[in-house]
């Protein structure tokens, strides 16, 4: 647990000096929130479920494109190489690395967030913005959501840059396999916006929190594998 | 050996045709066009077998690190992909007359969808990784990833009821036994087919590796 | 079979890259406390043969033992033992001097952790600027501090993979200097180019070609001497 701390504050120090993944984040949403409006014909009655999506695809793309470019400063230099002669474990260091990346990624969300709820929601008929009621569980989706494309995205990055594609491969190799993700966060978002009950996708968040612990476990187990150096 | 494998298969895959095609009965309410569902189910099937297949070789290779193991994912996922697509074709003939439409988005057919993504996906990565034992690694880990990641897609995916009947399952009604014995033959048919084509694949990609490590440039 | 009495050993050591041999049946032993420089040309597998040894690949047939440990089966165990240093300095840009130290060296157990920084520094001439971000410093500047951190945890053996390439001349003295005073009790495995830095420290020495070893001795030849051998050994290469 120590170890994995010591990582995170470290990737987190060197993210936060670099400033990757949050300037990515921000700019490359700002564009797709544009991109949606003009899509959307600038009209504010959207249903809740194109808001959801919309909101989830731009979290989505422009997360994992904040990704691949902040693993890319661990290979400047190759300090990561030396992280693997240390005698720690390699699931802490994907474990570290994850916290760091999930918490960049959610303090960026939430700078976009208000945005996209200024844009969209405040003049859509019938949503009444409640802290407790709406806020709050939505912010909860999106953790658990967020944690669940950055496990994979993490993981993904380090192998994706070893490649001849290198970027272009990270966004092949990740959204089919967090298409649960998608249909759950989306869902549930605009179940939480239609303002149902939590009854009403206790179900989603089930499967959208097994998805997390599934992932986590998985690729902490698989990434001695992937950073195992053959040599070639 | 080699031989008896070939004369077996193709004779179980004729027999599978003659009886899917005069042997079954034609079903009540489908007619005619139900009687592809034998070869969609045969499909499916082996499809099923050759990403078990890719699973377990890929797990393999990551504990023995030894390249038969890498030879046999990457054959059985490109099997898989073919009998894969097969299922695709069939269950779109099947699916236009009764269900009036070649695709929709319910929970199977999602779930076909996005496997069928994830191996194209493998394809890729094995083509584009770099190095042999990069590659290798590289592809076992996501295989065993996407393997473990489609039971989850199959149940979100079922978050949005689906429109697909149980067709041979419970609640699927009585099933004449006549069509179970077609079905059985068929199921049994493309399971050695598969076996047949992954034995001459890898023999192949086995003779490519030793023609490239002797120097040789292969493709 | 002793497998505690040499701190390295390998046997039969077989690697490839693809299906491109790089080591072929590597046969070595160094003993605890000796210091072994391995010459070759470019390409004859020293930094590979190193990177086995330093637990960063895997190797492909035979056995390799370090301090008595399996290469395959107890790298976490040999990890705690090793300290290594290429040209390549493999640090953080983004944190300070001290906070490269600082990270690297809590994942060992390092007795007065923060007074051990501060020798550390002091001895690679380095304490002054220990709160410079590494993306500040020279590269001499930055090997040094890439020294310092790899003899942080006090590695019992030491890999250097072509250590003086890049270092200014104050660098390199003292690189030298430290290197002389650990001779005592440290083993030291050592590729480099350079005929005189590799001879100076060196007990034993080796000579690698095309993954093989082609020339190995146990005691340390003269330097006009070891230029013959070498150039009657090498079959190919870059020709010293």
């Amino acid at each position: 647990m120590r170890n994995i701390l010591l990582i995170f504050r470290k990737d987190f120090l060197v993210e936060w000096r670099s400033k990757q993944i949050f300037p990515t984040m921000f700019v490359f949403s700002l564009l797709l929130l544009l991109v949606f409006n003009v899509a959307f014909e600038f009209r504010s009655d959207v249903d809740s479920r194109a808001v959801s999506a919309v909101i989830w695809i731009t979290f989505i793309f422009s997360g994992l494109l904040a990704l691949g470019r902040s693993f890319s400063l661990e290979k400047e230099n190759n300090a990561f190489a030396f992280l693997l002669l240390t005698p720690v474990s390699r699931s802490y260091i994907y474990l570290g690395k994850l916290l760091s990346n999930t918490v960049m990624v959610l303090l960026s969300e939430l700078f976009i967030l208000p945005l996209f709820l200024l844009f969209f929601l405040f003049d859509a008929d019938g949503a009444s913005l409640s802290f407790t009621g709406t806020i709050l569980p939505f912010l909860g989706v999106m953790v658990l959501g967020t944690i669940g494309f950055v496990s994979l995205g993490t993981f993904f990055s380090s192998m994706a840059l070893n490649t001849k594609l290198r970027d272009m491969m990270l966004p092949l190799l990740v959204f089919p396999l967090i298409i649960p993700v998608v249909i759950t966060s989306v869902g549930i978002c605009s179940s939480i916006l239609e303002g149902r009950p939590p009854d009403y996708y206790a179900f989603s968040l089930q499967v959208l929190v097994s998805f997390d612990i599934i992932f986590i476990l998985l690729c902490s187990i698989l990434f001695e594998y992937l950073i195992e150096d053959s040599g070639d | 050996m080699r031989k008896i494998l070939f004369f077996l298969t193709f004779a179980l895959m004729v027999l599978a045709t003659w009886m899917t095609l005069f042997y079954a009965p034609t079903e009540v309410v489908m007619g005619h066009v139900q009687r592809i569902f034998y070869f969609h189910m045969g499909t499916v099937w082996a499809a099923t077998v050759a990403f078990t297949v890719v699973f377990v070789a890929s797990i393999y290779y990551l504990v023995k690190e030894t390249a038969k193991w890498d030879t046999l994912a990457y054959c059985s996922a490109e099997i898989g992909m073919l009998l894969l697509t097969l299922t695709i074709i069939t269950g779109s003939i099947w699916a236009k007359p009764v269900w009036g439409t070649w695709w929709t988005w319910d929970p199977q057919l999602t779930t076909t969808f996005i496997l069928w993504v994830l191996y194209a996906v493998y394809l890729v990565l094995r083509s584009g990784a770099g190095g042999r034992g990069k590659k290798a690694r590289y592809s076992a880990i996501f295989a065993i990833i996407a393997y473990v990641d489609l039971p989850v897609v199959y149940v979100s995916a079922r978050i949005k009821r689906g429109i697909s009947p149980v067709v041979f399952g419970p609640g699927g009604g009585g099933i004449d036994p006549a069509m179970m014995h077609t079905l059985l033959v068929t199921l049994l048919g493309f399971t050695l087919l598969f076996v047949l084509l992954l034995g001459e694949r890898t023999r192949i990609m086995n003779m490519e590796n030793q023609l490239y490590a002797r120097g040789g440039r292969v493709g | 079979m002793g497998r505690g009495a040499f701190a390295i050993e390998t046997r039969g050591l077989e690697k490839q890259f693809g299906f491109f041999p790089v080591l072929r049946g590597i046969n070595l032993a160094v003993g605890q406390g000796e210091f072994l420089t391995i010459f070759g040309p470019n390409g004859a597998g020293k930094s590979t043969l190193l990177s086995i040894l330093a637990t960063f690949i895997k190797p492909g047939g035979g056995e390799v033992f370090v301090s008595g440990f399996d290469v395959s089966k107890e790298k976490q165990r040999i990890r705690k033992l090793i300290g290594f240093i290429s040209h390549n300095t493999m640090l953080y840009e983004n944190l300070t001097a001290w906070e490269n130290l600082e990270f690297i060296g809590a994942f060992y157990d390092v007795p007065d952790f923060k007074n051990r920084c501060s020798d550390i520094l002091e001895r690679v001439e380095l304490y002054g600027k220990k709160d410079a971000l590494v993306s500040t410093l020279s590269f001499g500047t930055r090997q040094r501090l890439a020294i310092a951190r790899t003899l942080l945890h006090d590695p019992q053996i030491l890999f250097l993979d072509e250590p003086y390439s890049g270092l200014d001349y104050g660098g390199a003295a003292i690189l030298t200097s430290i290197l002389g005073s650990m001779k005592a009790d440290k083993t030291v495995v050592m590729t480099t180019h350079n005929v005189y830095e590799g001879l100076s420290l060196c007990d034993n020495v080796a000579i690698l070609d095309q993954g093989e070893v082609v020339y190995a001795s146990a005691q340390k030849p003269a330097r006009e001497e070891f230029q013959d051998i070498y150039m009657s050994c090498v079959r190919s290469g870059d020709g010293q």
